[in-house]
């Protein structure tokens, strides 16, 4: 990976005349929780086992949508070895969902309580001596259901004859959101070129690798301990909290590691509910386990939406209006759901000048497992639109999609109404570099050359080759992304800092750093430890950790999700860090009766007068010192980090480009993707090596989202639900990949740091699909791309010509 | 019901009292508290639960505890000398940013190793394709790949080496150490008897509730699906038959494949890669390289699956099946094994020993090509096998065209075969029989295809089958005189138990 600097540097916090350059920051260091890893010694939540424990499952519902008339449980009550068995009748009727700032969009209870809303919906739990026995008296539960009519599409929903899922409600739709500036129908009277386009995007699971697991103990004297695999310890506690009927600090939540998100993990689920209830029940710990299985047929997914997007361009290329509509299919529950909506309208806004915009988001409840989030929470799906459009929009004006894009880009400063302000944006520097490291212009230019000529012929060559010639052809495509560092809408209506950071330091030079931030395998726990070790110029060695442990991390911290971490806990860290270096900066002046215009500094385990070590005191010697002035009392500081004046959406933004070479069969549809290349702009890398894993692991994401992954469904029932069938990428699927990164200063930013690697999970379908067109006409407007869609679309090309891009289905030029 | 059955593993033995369906990865975990294997998916998909036994990568998931028994296991707890000191395959996960959230890494490093105990510098494809049975879906792989790369370079030597004494391919922990119980428990139980009459016989004294396990990956899958009540009360081992275990490639007798050859015993072997390469690409294209070391070849026949792999390949070449029964052994063509999916000719208390090809004739050449969504490490949507041999005047003589996944059985398709034979194969004809295959074929929509889809396919994977086995036909006939020299043609008749591995190398 090399670095560039962009053209508009933004001013350094470290002037280039001041002696303290970071020396941890941008270096490639191993992550802490490594060595325990690769050991198969760190301890994940189903790792974990307590005397006496007992085990759950599940007991869900196989109707799409029905009432509950009945549940008998009494048959698996006797059998032996069954401790607990809880249903919707033993749990306090609470309300529960993240958006506790909206309570109307709570619309869960723990255990279906009247109705079931999708295969799969949680029924009722069984608590047992053993897994078998459990699984064994889940058989016996006999409930009686009085079946209702389902709905599947959002169209559908949308119906006025559509059944209710949530009969509180007048429709099935449970959020709107509007954006709207400038003045949009105006704006596409005014285009030249108005496109106008419905596409779909699909449901796919996070497909973290750890499944959800929930081990719960309670203390007779009234205390929970819950260790969870979530990546929000402190929403969790809140929620559980809510619903078992107690107060919040009755509830510990414990975070171990946790093996993946996504955005999968960050809500109350029932076996975190049930754990915890079945251990009061039972005065026994209690763990719940899910299967691969439960995971991906009745698991969280990414939104499949129907979007609906016009937009004017100018002849020159230039934008003129957006108007958006999207559909979010949210399933059963809100989940997540409310987010998704308003992100997506916000991400529709992104990347580029629209200088009059429309969004009209809608979350329709559909009988199917809940969609929620997941990494890029509306960006992917958004984005492929937006993408798309360039790439379209591009080919009918004739301009190369790049340079339209450079047209059109985001700067530093542009202010979108409603969603945010730039405060740093590298986009066009990483549209350039993009085109430059993959040889954009002649590649693009060689390979329609090649079509041109019919040149699909054969390119293998030997004797097979002749009888059999295969039609290979080769495609270059562009797609890019932004995305946020972290909400600021406050959704969960949290009473404390968004961050906050406990640091104690110790005369023995070393530091412990709590916080509730949670490392969920993204490598926050680094990342902060980077950050705090950098700011009091000592060793990660030198760093203690305690993360995601509600009874002894500060409140609060809202947890991992929309790459808030790095940005909100990192300036928390700081803050502490800073105050603690205050006190050891009193500490030495006093020491060395300095003047007190003197600059002072932590570096290299000491602190000191800036370049005279001489003039300074080893670190634990100078914690030791503030102790001994304070008569004893521990150096121990609060740091805390909440956005202000930062719009609704979040502090900062990331920018970026990524470009894909596919080859397809024309025979066979496949389409293996070549080579990728990235240019992104997330600030300072603070981590170049957790940076580039973080694109890595995008691309993977981003590659499964476009060609391989997808749920077959049929009437709500989910069929594949192995790896096997949902085909996540393997180490023989990736492609490989060159990366730069645009270094910007994000002022917002800990050591100008922004988000990285969520962002990147939305270029790679566009930039695939754009590909895709490339090289075979074949523009998909319905991810993924499958080799079916693929030769269907090449069919109808053969028939009636390439469609899509041309008047009238596509756009009109007007 | 209970067995008592002794595990070693890292070198500890222990003692353990399991039910029968408990598998090893539960094992290792729960009884034995060595957590640091993972289960992602408990059906074989993901390698998070990847152990080495007796030297090869299994997922112990889809092991059963009682298979296990009297091998050497080897979990990532076995790879570092201590707890002060990782191994340098975990180290150069640590360093070169291999691990994110680490629920993978487990597994990940058991491959590694287990690919660089065989191989020392693996190129990058080789890795890639070592590790292709473990799922990560944090990193995107190429920092693992890096890292094995590295820790492929350390001290010169082969990391996986180090722990192990470098015994592991050399058969340690091959033989059992104990007899294990080999005789049926009265309530039912596990047993793996050491010949095949026995195995009948148990089989007719069981009624109907006992099944052989040969690598157990269609098995297990099927056990844990099931009801308890429902699961079979005997489960018969194959693993200790020695005449099960032999492969034996031959330019004048033909390939001979017992009941516990393993596919990569088939998919490495020197001398079926350079005889019958097709049935070595088909048996290399199953699975992952875990799944490759359990299965076994008539697994995946007696499994009958309507997509196995090796069947097309195997049809293609008239295959034999030799099977065993209470009345005696008797044999049949393979075309006559298949009834239906998930259904065989075999009788209840039959099994199969072996399976037999004559040798290539000259001018012969063979092809299989499948296509599934992923490409790669798929169950194939549509798999097409066809064999060629030429007349002298180069005109085709004989052809065999075998069509898997698109119908209840692995179908022969005679309408294309007489439109081929006696002509001379050109694109055109080649096509025009693909055009008869395709109507020959009777697929149904499924997860992982339409009909129209398979159909489709049928045409193009004919065509290129067809091609590429008369380029295989007309280049120089098989021989074995390639640069893998006399030793492609050997003979493994090792211990059953065996990985089989220390005759595969030459
Ligand atoms: C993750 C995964 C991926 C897979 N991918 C593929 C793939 O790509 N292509 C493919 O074709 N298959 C695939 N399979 C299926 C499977 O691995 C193969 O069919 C394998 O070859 C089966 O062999 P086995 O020894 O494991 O059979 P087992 O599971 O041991 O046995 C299979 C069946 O045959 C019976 N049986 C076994 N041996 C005998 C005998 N000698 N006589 C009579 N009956 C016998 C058993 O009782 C059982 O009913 C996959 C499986 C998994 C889990
Ligand atoms: S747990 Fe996934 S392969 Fe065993
Ligand atoms: S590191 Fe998370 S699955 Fe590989």
């Amino acid at each position: 990976m090399t670095r560039i600097e962009p053209r508009d540097v933004i001013s350094r916090r470290y002037d280039a005349g001041a002696a303290t350059e970071p020396t941890l920051i941008g270096r490639d260091l191993p992550r802490v929780d490594g060595p325990d890893k690769a050991a198969g010694a760190a301890l994940y939540t189903d790792d974990l086992r307590l005397p006496g424990m007992l085990h759950g499952r599940l007991l869900r519902s196989p109707h799409a949508h029905a009432r509950i008339v009945n549940i008998d449980t009494s048959r698996a009550a006797a059998l032996n070895g069954v401790r607990c068995i809880i249903t919707g009748r033993d749990i306090p009727l609470v309300r529960f969902g993240n958006w506790r700032l909206m309570p109307d969009t709570q619309d869960q209870h723990a255990l279906c309580i009247d109705k079931v809303r999708y295969i799969g919906d949680e029924v009722a739990a069984v608590v047992a001596i053993d897994v078998d026995t459990a699984e064994e008296a889940l058989s016996l539960i006999k409930v009686e259901y009085e079946s209702l009519d389902a709905v599947f599409e959002v169209l559908s929903s949308l119906s006025p004859e559509a059944p209710l899922l949530h009969e509180e409600l007048s429709d099935n739709v449970s959020v709107n959101r509007r954006i709207e500036y400038g003045d949009p129908e105006q704006g596409l009277a005014e285009s030249d070129l108005i496109l106008d386009n419905t596409f779909t995007v699909h449901a796919v699971s996070a497909a973290y690798l750890e499944p959800c697991s929930a081990l719960a103990r309670y203390e007779p004297g009234g205390r929970f301990t819950v260790w969870s695999s979530t990546q929000v310890p402190y929403i969790l506690q809140c929620m559980l909290a809510a619903t078992l009927g107690v107060r919040e600090n009755d509830v510990r939540v414990i975070k171990p590691a946790v093996g993946g998100g996504f955005g999968g993990k960050m809500e109350l689920r029932a076996w975190e509910f049930c754990a915890a209830f079945a251990a009061r029940e039972t005065g026994r710990p209690v763990k719940f386990t899910l299967s691969r299985e439960e995971e991906l047929a009745y698991g969280r997914r990414r939104h499949p939406m129907t979007i609906h997007s016009r937009v004017g361009f100018r002849k020159d290329g230039t934008l003129v209006a957006k108007d958006l509509e999207i559909l979010l299919d949210g399933g059963a529950y809100n989940a997540m759901g409310p987010t998704a909506t308003f992100l997506s309208g916000n991400f529709g806004a992104m990347l580029y000048r629209y200088p009059s915009y429309r969004y009209w988001g809608r979350h329709v409840y559909t009988n199917k497992p809940p969609a929620s989030a997941m990494r890029g929470f509306g960006a992917p799906q958004s984005l492929f639109v937006s993408e798309s459009q360039m790439n379209m929009a591009a080919k009918q004006l004739g301009i190369d999609p790049i340079e339209i894009r450079i047209k059109n880009a985001m700067r530093t400063g542009d202010v979108i109404p409603d969603v945010a302000t730039i405060s740093s944006c590298g986009f066009i520097e990483s549209l350039e570099k993009a085109a430059e490291i993959s040889g954009w212009h002649e590649k693009r230019r060689a390979f329609r050359d090649k079509l041109a000529a019919g040149s699909a012929a054969p390119t293998a060559s030997g004797a097979a080759a002749a009888l059999a010639p295969r039609r290979l052809v080769r495609g270059l495509g562009v797609g890019c992304y932004s995305f946020i560092s972290g909400g600021v809408f406050n959704w969960f209506n949290t009473q404390y800092p968004f961050s906050a950071a406990e640091v104690r330091a110790f005369s023995d030079g070393t530091v412990h750093l709590l916080t509730m931030a949670a490392d969920i395998g993204q490598g926050s726990d680094s990342v902060l430890v980077q950050i705090l070790a950098e700011e009091l110029g000592l060793d990660p060695g030198d760093i203690r950790l305690t993360a995601g442990d509600t009874a002894m991390t500060p409140q609060a911290d809202l947890g991992t999700w929309g790459s808030r971490v790095t940005l909100m806990a990192g300036n928390a860290v700081l803050d502490a860090a800073r105050k603690i270096k205050e006190d050891l900066f009193g500490a030495l002046s006093a020491r060395f009766g300095l003047n007190v215009i003197y600059d002072l500094e932590c570096r290299d385990g000491r602190v000191q007068v800036k370049g005279r070590p001489d003039r300074g005191l080893a670190f634990g010697e100078a914690v030791a010192m503030v102790q001994k002035s304070r008569r004893g009392e521990p150096l121990i500081a609060h740091g805390y980090y909440t956005p202000r004046g930062k719009g609704l959406v979040t502090p900062a933004f990331s920018f970026g480009t990524q470009v894909a070479e596919v080859e397809v069969d024309l025979d066979t549809g496949q389409v293996q993707v070549q080579k990728m290349w990235t240019a992104h702009d997330c600030g300072v890398p603070l981590n170049p090596m957790g940076v580039e894993g973080q694109l890595e692991g995008s691309i993977h994401m981003g590659l499964g989202y476009a060609l391989y992954e997808q749920f077959a469904m049929e009437d709500g029932r989910t069929l594949n639900t192995t790896f096997l069938d949902y085909k996540i990428p393997t180490a023989l699927d990736m492609p490989t990949g060159e990366s730069v990164t645009i270094e910007t200063y994000e002022p917002e930013g800990p050591f100008g740091a922004k988000e990285a690697g969520e962002g990147l999970v939305s270029p790679t379908a566009p930039a695939i699909a754009e590909a895709v067109y490339h090289a075979t006409e074949y523009r998909c407007m319905d991810l993924p791309i499958t080799p079916e869609k693929i030769l269907a679309g090449l069919d109808e090309i053969t028939s009636h010509g390439d469609t899509t891009n041309h008047p009238p289905t596509g756009g009109n030029l007007t | 019901m209970k067995q008592a059955i002794s595990l070693r593993v890292n070198s500890d033995e222990h003692v353990v009292s399991v039910d029968l369906d408990r598998t090893l990865v539960s094992v290792l975990r729960e009884d034995l508290g060595l957590t640091g294997t993972k289960v992602g998916c408990g059906g074989g998909d993901c390698g998070a639960c990847t152990v080495l036994i007796d030297g090869r990568t299994v997922t112990s998931c889809l092991v059963l505890a009682v298979e296990a028994e009297g091998r050497e296991i080897m979990t990532v707890e076995g790879l570092a000398r201590s707890g002060t000191e990782l191994h340098p395959i975990q180290q150069a996960f640590v360093e070169k940013g291999a691990i994110q959230c680490g629920f993978c890494t487990p597994g990940m490093e058991m491959s590694a190793y287990s690919l660089l105990s065989r191989d020392r510098r693996p190129t990058e494809a080789e890795i890639r394709m070592g590790l292709s049975g473990n799922l990560c879906r944090c990193t995107g792989y190429n920092k693992i790949v890096e890292a094995v790369e590295v820790a492929a370079m350390t001290r010169g030597e082969p990391a996986g080496a180090s722990a192990s004494a470098g015994s592991l391919l050399s058969g340690a922990g091959a033989e059992d150490h104990e007899g294990g119980p080999v005789s049926p428990l009265a309530g039912g139980g596990y047993t793996a008897p050491a010949t095949v009459e026995e195995v009948c016989r148990l089989l007719a004294d069981a009624n109907g509730n006992a099944v052989l396990i040969a690598g157990g990956t269609d098995l297990i899958p099927k056990l844990k699906a099931a009801a308890p009540q429902a699961r079979p009360t005997v489960i018969i081992g194959l693993r200790r038959i020695p005449e099960l275990a032999e492969l034996v490639c031959d330019i004048t007798t033909g390939l001979r494949i017992g009941a516990m050859v393993r596919l990569a015993d088939v998919g490495d072997h020197p001398g079926v890669r350079a005889l019958y390469p097709a049935v070595a690409e088909a048996a290399a294209t199953i699975g992952t390289p875990q799944i490759r070391n359990m299965g076994t070849v008539i697994g995946n026949l007696c499994n009958a699956a309507p997509s196995a792999d090796s069947a097309p390949v195997l049809l293609a070449l008239d295959a034999v099946v030799h099977v065993a029964g209470p009345t005696g052994r008797r044999s049949l063509r393979l075309a006559e094994f298949f009834r239906g999916p998930g259904a065989t000719s075999l009788g209840p208390a039959e099994i199969v020993t072996a399976l037999e090809v004559p040798p290539p004739a000259p001018r012969s050449g063979l092809s299989y090509q499948h296509m599934s969504q992923r490409g790669r490490v798929d169950i194939s949507a549509v798999g097409v096998a066809a064999s060629v041999i030429l007349a002298d005047d180069g005109s085709c003589k004989q052809v065999r065209i075998v069509l898997g996944g698109v119908g209840p059985t692995p179908l022969q398709v005679p309408s294309a075969e007489t439109l081929l034979e006696g002509a001379a194969l050109d694109a055109e004809v080649i096509d025009s029989a693909a055009e008869v295959a395709a109507d020959a074929a009777r697929p149904i929509s499924d997860v992982r295809a339409s009909v129209g889809y398979r159909l489709r396919m049928v045409r193009v994977l004919v065509a290129r089958a067809l091609a590429e086995a008369m380029a295989r036909a007309s280049a120089d006939g098989p021989s074995c005189s390639s640069s893998t020299g006399e030793s492609i043609c050997g003979e493994i008749s090792a211990d059953p138990d065996s990985p089989a591995g220390e005759g595969r190398q030459p």
